[in-house]
């Protein structure tokens, strides 16, 4: 058992590798875009995100509107 | 369940076909155009009959953007319209997009917006779109027109000469149209 240990470090890391990977080349997430507030009028909210430039911004048929 | 998804509940499939494939046609007979009976009807001919702008499905960052918005008020039960200003920095190799929205109808006075944007271009960032969203009452079927009103086209304009706007973006959920400055002065406005 303990001489698999290293092997299932491996995968272990290989698999949040893999995670890390697509979480860089995922399409744009609200969620993880730095915001910052520019004013509150009731209702009303005014930001802006940063994000880095990325082609999957731009990717069609991916941008599945909610209701 | 996605707006399309409930759309399509709400109309059924065949009407959301037809629905769709009128909103975002690009192949009208082009002699519509002299029979555009008032100036909103005429841009929206420009952009049906394909002379201006390109429409296309709507892209990842679109719809990130008008999700944001649907998260607080949901466009089939509480439609509302946002600002969204686009702006790029070549050295930077980052986008801000300046969102501005309320409960309202109508979007809200982008000055705040546009105080910070005066200030952002002028160390570098370039204004590469503005978006913003559209959209019809049930009695038009909901989906939104893919074609400035004679205010859009008034405020693009303002854009182009103070903000040097490089394209418009107007989308209804679906599809999104992309309209390059050059094409400003062709739409009726105010």
């Amino acid at each position: 058992m303990k001489r698999l240990l290293p092997l299932y470090c491996l995968i272990l890391l290989g698999i949040l590798g893999c995670v890390d990977s697509q979480n860089k080349h995922s399409a744009f997430d609200i969620n993880t875009a730095l915001k910052t507030t520019l004013g509150i009028d009731g209702l009303a909210e005014f930001f802006y995100w940063e994000i880095d430039d990325n082609p999957n911004l731009w990717s069609l048929n991916i941008g599945k509107v909610e209701a | 369940m996605s707006f399309q998804d409930s759309l399509k509940h709400l109309l059924g499939d065949e009407k959301f076909r037809i629905v769709v494939e009128k909103i975002s046609t690009q192949e009208l007979d082009s002699n519509m155009l002299s029979n555009a009976v008032d100036g909103d009807e005429k841009n929206a001919f420009l952009i049906n009959t394909g002379q201006v702008g390109h429409v296309r499905p709507i892209n990842a960052l679109e719809a990130q953007v008008l999700n944001y918005q649907l998260t607080r008020y949901p466009l089939l039960s509480h439609p509302t319209e946002f600002h969204g200003f686009i702006a790029y920095h070549n050295h930077l190799k980052k986008y801000r997009v300046y969102f501005g929205a309320s409960d309202q109808p109508w979007p809200p006075h982008p000055d705040i917006l546009l105080n910070q944007l005066d200030k952002d271009l002028a160390v570098g960032w370039k204004l590469v779109y503005h978006l913003h969203n559209h959209y019809e009452p049930v009695t038009n079927d909901y989906l939104g027109i893919l074609a400035p009103s004679l205010a859009d086209a008034e405020y693009f304009r303002m854009l182009s000469e103070k903000y040097d706007l490089e394209n418009a973006l107007i989308t209804n959920g679906i599809h999104t149209v992309v309209i390059d400055s050059g094409d400003f002065d062709q739409f009726d406005s105010h």
